[in-house]
C-alpha cells in the first residue's frame, strides 16, 4: 500500500529523515512515536507530498511519487490526512467542509457528495451538527469532523498527525474511539501519536523514531514489554511516568 | 533646470518643513488633550472629542485647509497665509494624533489600571505615571507614520496658493516647461524626507512586535 | 460678516453631479487599487528577485511622496508617452496607483495571517494551489483585512478631492467653479465639507453592513 525506500529529507543543512524505509500493507495499522523533532510528522507528510524528499523513493497505491502534479493528485486522492490543529475551514459549515473536495476533486454531484458526507458525519457521531460552523464546535467535535472530511474522499489509507495533542484531556477519548472504530473496519492507518493505550489496542506495529531515524519497530506486545533499544526505553519511561 | 530654479525649490522645501514642524508640534499638544477627552469617563468631554476626530477623519484635508483659510478672515482673524495653513494642519493633526493615542491608551493592559488602583494611586497619577508612558511607547510607530502623512499633506497648501515645495515645483515647471524633470526632483525631495521616517517607524514596529512575542 | 448660502443651494444640481463624480472616481480608483494590490501580492509571493524589487520600490515610492505630486507627474508624463487621457481617467489612474500601493501591504498582511495548516489541509484533500487560494485562503483573508480595506476606501474617497488640481470631474472641482463665479469661498467649502462628511459616514455605515453580511460566519 505504502512503500518508502531509503528516504532522506533535508531542511537546508538539517537532516530530518535519515535513510528511512517502511512498508505498510493494506489494512495495516502503524503507530509512530518518538520525541519531538524526531521526524515522525515529517515522515507522514512526505507520504502525501506536503514535504518533498531529496533521496530515496516513495510508492503509494502503485504511484511512484514525483513532482508531477498528476502523480501528486493521484496519491492525495487515495490518502486522507488528519492534522493536530484540525484545520477545518472556518468560513464553511461542517457539511461544506466535507463536500468541498469530493465535488472539486472527485467531481461528485452535490447531492452525492452530501449523501456521502452525511453518512460519514453520522459515523463519527456528529450528524446533527452538519449545518454549524467549526468555531461553534468543541475541539473533539472539530477533530471528528476533520476525520469525516478525510473519509468523504473514500481514501485507501489515512494519516494521523498527532490528532489528540491539541485537545483538552476530556475530549481525547471521543476522538480515539472514532479512530479505533475506523481501525476495526479495516482502514490502513499510520498514526503519529503518544497515546500508548491506542497503540496497544489497534496497532499491528509500533515504530519508534529518534533524530530522523527508525530506531526500533515491533508488535505492540513486545514493543512495550521488551524494548530492545536504550533510547526506546528512555522514551517509554518518560511518557509512561507522566500518566 | 539651473541653480536659480533649484534654489527656489529649496526655498519652498523650507516652508514645507516649517509647516510640518508647526503642525506636528501643535498637533502633539492639542492631540494629547483630544486623547484625554476621548478616554474620559465624562460624556461632556468624550462626545466632543469623538465629534472632533470624526470631523477631521471624515473630510478631506483639502477642505479643512480651504475652510480655515477662507473662514479665519471672515471671523475677523487677519493672519498671514502660512499661519492659516499651519492652524488647519494643527487642528487636523490633533484629531489624528488624538485617535492614535486614544488607541494606545486603551491598548495598555487592563491589569495596569487595576494594579494602580489597588495601590491607591489617584486618577491623575494613574494616567500620568502609569498609562501615558506605556501608551506613548505603544503609539510611537503610528505617530511616526502620521508624521509622514502630515509632511505629505502639507503639499495641499499648494492648492490654496501657498508657496511650499509642491507649489514652487508648479511655478518652476511652468517657467521652464519641463514638468517631468521638475516634479521628478520634487518627488525625490519628498521621498528623501519621508522614507527615512517610514523606515524608522517600521523599525520601531518590528522591535515592538519582537518585544511582545517574548 | 454676512454669510450667503443661497449660492450653494441654488447650485444643488451641479453639486449632486459632483457627488456622483466623486463616488465614481472612488469606486473605479478602488477597483484598480484592488487589482494592483492582488497582482502585487501575487508577484511578491512568487519570490523572484527582480519583480519583488520592482514591487517593493513601487510601494515605497508611492507611500513616501504626496498624492498631489504623483497626480501632477502622471498628468504631465502621459502625454510624453504619447497617451492623451481626459483628466478624469488620469485621476482614476493616479488614485488606483496610489491606493494600490497601500492595498498591497494590506492584502499581504491578510494572506500571511491565514495559518499554513489551512493550505496544507486543502492540498491534502487533493485541491490544487489555485483552488486552495480561491476557496480556502481568500475569504478568511478578506475577512481579516476587511476593516483595513474599508478605511482605505474612505481615505481614497477623501483623496479624490485632490483631483481638482487637474480639473477632474468631482465634487471639489464643481465647488471651485461655483466659487469662481460667486466669490463665496467660505460658504462653498463649508458646504462641501459637510457633504464629504455625509459621504464618509454613509459609506462607513454601508461598508460595515456589507461586511456583516459577507463574512457572517463565526470566527471563534
Amino acid at each position: 500500500m505504502i512503500e518508502m525506500r531509503n528516504v532522506d529529507k533535508w531542511y537546508g543543512s538539517f537532516q530530518a529523515l535519515k535513510d528511512v524505509s517502511l512498508t505498510v500493507l493494506p489494512g495495516e495499522k502503524i503507530v509512530l512515536c518518538g520525541p519531538s523533532g524526531s521526524g515522525k510528522s515529517t515522515l507522514i507528510r512526505c507520504i502525501n507530498h506536503l514535504e518533498t524528499i531529496q533521496k530515496g523513493e516513495i510508492v503509494v497505491a502503485g504511484h511512484r511519487l514525483s513532482d508531477s502534479q498528476k502523480v501528486v493528485d493521484a496519491v492525495r486522492r487515495e490518502v486522507g490526512m488528519v492534522f493536530q490543529q484540525f484545520n477545518l475551514f472556518p468560513h464553511k459549515t461542517v457539511l461544506e467542509n466535507c463536500i468541498l473536495a469530493p465535488m472539486r476533486v472527485r467531481k461528485l454531484s452535490r447531492a452525492d457528495a452530501e449523501a456521502t458526507a452525511r453518512r460519514y458525519l453520522e459515523r463519527v457521531r456528529i450528524g446533527n451538527q452538519a449545518e454549524k460552523y467549526p468555531a461553534q464546535l468543541s475541539g473533539g467535535q472539530q477533530q471528528r469532523v476533520a476525520i469525516a472530511r478525510a473519509l468523504c474522499m473514500e481514501p485507501k489509507a489515512m494519516l494521523f498527525d498527532e490528532p489528540t495533542s491539541a485537545l483538552d484531556p476530556e475530549m481525547v477519548k471521543e476522538v480515539l474511539d472514532t479512530m479505533v472504530s475506523l481501525a476495526r473496519d479495516g482502514m490502513t492507518m499510520i498514526c503519529v501519536t503518544h497515546e500508548m493505550g491506542f497503540a496497544r489496542q489497534v496497532a499491528d506495529r509500533v515504530i519508534f523514531m529518534s533524530d530522523g531515524e527508525i530506531i526500533e519497530e515491533n508488535d505492540p506486545e513486545r514493543f512495550f514489554s521488551n524494548p530492545t533499544h536504550a533510547r526506546t526505553r528512555a522514551f517509554l519511561g518518560e511518557i509512561l511516568a507522566h500518566r | 533646470m539651473g541653480t536659480l530654479e533649484f534654489t527656489y525649490l529649496l526655498e519652498g522645501l523650507r516652508w514645507t518643513l516649517v509647516l510640518t514642524a508647526v503642525g506636528f508640534a501643535g498637533g502633539i499638544a492639542f492631540g494629547l488633550l483630544v486623547a484625554l477627552m476621548r478616554v474620559s469617563k465624562s460624556p461632556w468631554l468624550r462626545i466632543p472629542a469623538i465629534g472632533w476626530i470624526g470631523l477631521f477623519q471624515g473630510t478631506p484635508l483639502l477642505m479643512q485647509l480651504f475652510v480655515v483659510y477662507f473662514g479665519l478672515p471672515l471671523f475677523g482673524f487677519d493672519v498671514p497665509a502660512w499661519a492659516a495653513v499651519a492652524f488647519a494642519l494643527t487642528a487636523h493633526a490633533s484629531a489624528y494624533l488624538g485617535e492614535i493615542w486614544r488607541g494606545a491608551i486603551q491598548a495598555v493592559p487592563r491589569g495596569q489600571t487595576e494594579a494602580a488602583e489597588a495601590l491607591g494611586l489617584p486618577s491623575r497619577s494613574r494616567m500620568v505615571d502609569i498609562l501615558l508612558p506605556q501608551a506613548f511607547k505603544l503609539s510611537l510607530p503610528a505617530t511616526v507614520g502620521f508624521l509622514v502623512q502630515l509632511l505629505k499633506g502639507t503639499s495641499l497648501a499648494a492648492i490654496v496658493g501657498f508657496i511650499e515645495l509642491t507649489r514652487a515645483g508648479v511655478i518652476v515647471a511652468n517657467q521652464i516647461y519641463q514638468p517631468l524633470v521638475v516634479f521628478g526632483i520634487v518627488g525625490v525631495m519628498y521621498f528623501l524626507m519621508c522614507w527615512p521616517l517610514s523606515l524608522y517607524g517600521r523599525h520601531l514596529e518590528r522591535r515592538m512586535a519582537a518585544g511582545i512575542s517574548k | 460678516m454676512t454669510l450667503d448660502f443661497s449660492v450653494v443651494t441654488n447650485a444643488w444640481q451641479a453639486l449632486a453631479w459632483g457627488v456622483v463624480g466623486t463616488m465614481l472616481l472612488a469606486v473605479f480608483g478602488m477597483a484598480l487599487a484592488m487589482v494592483i494590490g492582488v497582482g502585487g501580492v501575487a508577484v511578491l509571493r512568487a519570490q523572484r528577485r527582480i519583480p519583488t524589487l520592482l514591487v517593493t520600490a513601487f510601494v515605497e515610492v508611492i507611500r513616501n511622496t504626496p498624492f498631489l505630486v504623483q497626480i501632477y507627474f502622471i498628468f504631465f508624463a502621459l502625454p510624453f508617452a504619447g497617451i492623451r487621457l481626459n483628466p478624469t481617467i488620469t485621476a482614476i489612474l493616479a488614485l488606483g496607483l496610489n491606493g494600490g500601493a497601500y492595498a498591497i501591504e494590506i492584502i499581504r498582511g491578510g494572506v500571511e495571517s491565514i495559518p499554513k495548516g489551512q493550505t496544507e489541509a486543502g492540498l491534502a484533500l487533493g485541491l490544487h494551489r489555485g483552488e486552495v487560494f480561491r476557496m480556502i485562503v481568500l475569504k478568511p483573508a478578506l475577512k481579516a483585512i476587511y476593516p483595513s480595506l474599508s478605511s482605505q476606501f474612505i481615505l481614497l474617497t477623501l483623496t479624490t478631492a485632490i483631483c481638482t488640481s487637474i480639473s477632474a470631474y468631482e465634487l471639489t472641482s464643481v465647488g471651485q467653479r461655483i466659487e469662481a463665479e460667486t466669490f463665496r469661498s467660505f460658504e462653498v467649502y463649508f458646504t462641501l465639507t459637510g457633504i464629504y462628511l455625509v459621504i464618509s459616514l454613509l459609506t462607513m455605515w454601508a461598508l460595515a453592513a456589507i461586511g456583516r453580511r459577507a463574512f457572517a460566519y463565526p470566527d471563534r
